[in-house]
């Protein structure tokens, strides 16, 4: 069904490269850009054990995604260091998430991911003195509306989005990695408790290696990113690799940590996914391990038909017929996941009202 | 290589064929476009304004693929809109039927500035005499595109009416032809000043107002793979009823005013700034007021003899 999806071919084996035509480079390139995945693909190509000769029109635009994220990088370390220096005189360090993490820890996957907003934890405790803080320092919040406000503060795990009024970068702050109304819900004072100094970047913090790839895949799991899927997955897959690299156990360390934390349905999707999806050797322990996290036979049917169709990938040439559909069920999921039935239904409603009145807005 | 196939070659039927079912694959150089559409309204302006550029028959690298259609959604039953697709993503807000063709040309504009990071990219238009290059980095509004119209339609080769593609390792402005895209006033002035000027039918109220786009010369067409050495840097601005008034402007400043334009030079970073002050360096820099096209059309020629008396 999906022999035209190039680019993931191309993730999992590179040498498929070798007998793509012009016309091929040019949609595996715009399948790329469409998942955010043009850096990625060159490296992956680079790394290909047989090598690869990139056209002369591909070339200019792999080195140019390799220097979008290049100058990101730069800067992403350098607003890092602004948020720690604001928090300094409180005595809060920041705990960094996701691709601001992965820059400040030098891990190789940060040279060719897409990333937009930074993402920062800190202790629920001191979130009200860590927002003064940034505010003083430029940060403020997106939204004066009463209702996001409650809801986020009430039922998520971070408070609505920080805009730097200079800079104009996106700050997420988060005080725990799951919203505290969440179905599966990550221990947030084991993840505090083993966060560690960045490995690139003084003055900050990051979750442990095992905690990094958990909220990856509780992220790709429970959030419904649609659009994104692909690119949580492949992360998923670069993560594994850097940190299996440094240590051969670290997939046994990920399970037993999976079970203190309480994330262990998110890990078993991970790597049920990445064993069918990326054909990742070596997970077939873990899998066994996780069993007692596997959902029910129809559960696990759903999710393959619900994640089948995103992880393609959301380029129209791989686009199956039931895309739209999975998108929806996975927004919905993921809020069903998010938060229980009796706080859900008004808050959808509310939201589907706005959206409708937004609508006929810009109709008039 | 064999005779290439150009838009004027293509029956109208034929080209309406290509856009409703596997799309017309063209080259704008540096950058193949593939398009589809169904929109009745596209197909005038398309062949007048593309009317020049060649067709790809062979399956070719795509860099960017378009498509337009009919809008979803509850609008379309009373308010027919059309959107516009890049590779599957809809970035734009629909717009009306009739301002597909505007649409189309924002749309090219917007996918080659969110992604061509290779090239050090400046808000400005660029000719060239041979292969030595005039660049008129200005911001919208200050009569560029009508300079560049002018300059074009009296002989200059033009590279773009909006954006200079410099390429950082070689130090040269690579061309990227495009119709140029005149507003309001300055379609009646260019079309009275040169009556062979090709123009697609004029579009009322979009966002820019009256809209209409020129034809690029086939002197333009012809050259629109070769590169073009900075030579001289003017930063124009049109003010009604001043004589020509050219003064010359220190490097420095020069580079600085550029840099301004020049939207992705953080991207870039320190090759971008070389690149950015190594053109400045080779260039004639000058800051321009003028009233009157007569008058700009001359004075222009008048830099570039005078630049070659001088070497």
């Amino acid at each position: 069904m999906f022999e035209h999806n190039l680019l993931l071919k191309a993730l999992i084996e590179p040498e498929a490269a070798r007998c793509w035509s012009a016309a091929d480079w040019g949609l595996a390139i715009r399948q790329a850009r469409t998942a955010n995945l043009v850096a990625a693909l060159a490296v992956r190509l680079q790394e290909s054990p047989i090598s690869i000769e990139i056209p002369s029109l591909a070339q200019p635009i792999f080195s140019a995604a390799r220097q979008t994220i290049a100058h990101r990088n730069e800067t992403v370390l350098w607003e890092c260091r602004q948020i720690a220096l604001a928090l300094e005189p409180i005595g809060v360090m920041p705990i960094l998430l996701k691709g601001a993490a992965y820059v400040a820890d030098g891990l190789p996957l940060a040279h060719h991911r897409h990333f937009g907003d930074i993402d920062v934890m800190v202790p629920r405790a001191r979130l009200g003195e860590v927002e003064t803080q940034l505010m003083t320092y430029g940060w403020l919040t997106t939204t004066s509306d009463a209702y996001d406000q409650r809801y986020y503060r009430q039922w998520m795990h971070e408070v609505p989005p920080l805009r730097q009024i200079h800079r104009g970068t996106t700050l997420d702050l988060h005080h725990a990695l799951t919203p505290l109304t969440a179905r599966y819900r990550a221990d947030t004072t084991a993840v505090f408790a083993a966060t560690r100094p960045a490995g690139a970047l003084a003055g900050v913090l990051v979750l442990s290696d095992e905690d990094q790839f958990l909220h990856a895949a509780v992220h790709l799991f429970a959030e419904g990113e649609a659009d994104a899927a692909l690119r949580n997955l492949y992360d998923l897959v670069e993560l594994l690799k850097s940190r299996q690299a440094e240590s051969a156990d670290f997939v046994t360390r990920l399970v037993a940590r999976a079970q203190i934390i309480g994330l262990e349905r998110p890990l078993f999707l991970a790597v049920h996914f990445l064993r069918r999806v990326f054909q990742l050797e070596g997970l077939e322990k873990a899998e066994r391990d996780l069993a007692d996290a596997c959902p029910s036979l129809p559960v696990l049917r759903a999710m393959h038909a619900l994640y089948a169709p995103l992880l393609q990938g959301i380029h129209p040439s791989v686009r199956s017929r039931g895309f739209a559909l999975a998108k929806q069920t996975l927004y919905l999921r993921g809020h069903w996941l998010r938060m229980p039935l009796r706080l859900l239904l008004p808050h959808l409603l509310r939201k589907s009202w706005r959206a409708l009145r937004q609508e006929s807005e810009t109709v008039s | 290589m064999s005779e290439r196939k150009r838009l004027d070659d293509l029956s109208l039927e034929t080209l309406q064929q290509l856009l409703a079912s596997c799309g017309l694959v063209f080259s704008a150089p540096p950058f193949v476009f593939r398009l589809r559409a169904q929109v009745g309204e596209l197909l005038p302006a398309l062949r007048l304004a593309y009317g020049g550029y060649e067709i790809l028959d062979e399956p070719a690298f795509i860099h960017f693929d378009l498509r337009v259609k009919p809008a979803t959604g509850l609008r379309r039953w009373f308010k027919p809109l059309i959107e516009l697709e890049f590779d599957g993503a809809r970035p734009f807000a629909p717009l009306p039927r009739g301002q597909v063709f505007p649409l189309l040309e924002w749309a090219m504009n917007w996918c080659v500035t969110t992604s061509a990071q290779q090239y050090l990219m400046c808000h400005s238009a660029v000719l060239a005499q041979g292969e030595q290059a005039l660049i008129l980095p200005a911001p919208p509004g200050s009569g560029k595109s009508t300079l560049a119209a002018a300059l074009m339609l009296s002989g200059w080769r033009l590279l773009s009416d909006e954006l200079a593609l410099l390429d950082p390792h070689a130090g040269r402005l690579e061309p990227f032809v495009r119709p140029v895209s005149l507003k309001n006033a300055s379609i009646g002035i260019i079309g009275g000043h040169f009556p062979e000027a090709i123009f697609t039918p004029a579009v009322q109220d979009t966002v820019k107002g009256t809209v209409a786009h020129l034809r690029p010369t086939a002197h333009s067409m012809m050259g629109n793979r070769e590169k073009a050495v900075p030579r001289w840097l003017v930063f124009p601005r049109f003010v009604a009823g001043v004589s020509w008034s050219l003064v010359p402007l220190g490097r420095p400043e020069a580079a600085i005013e550029l840099a301004k334009n020049a939207f992705n030079l953080p991207v870039l970073g320190r090759p971008g700034f070389a690149a950015l002050a190594d053109m400045v360096g080779q260039c004639d820099c000058y800051s321009l007021e003028y009233g009157s096209l007569d008058e700009a059309i001359a004075g222009f020629a008048e830099i570039v003899e005078g630049s070659e008396r001088g070497v």
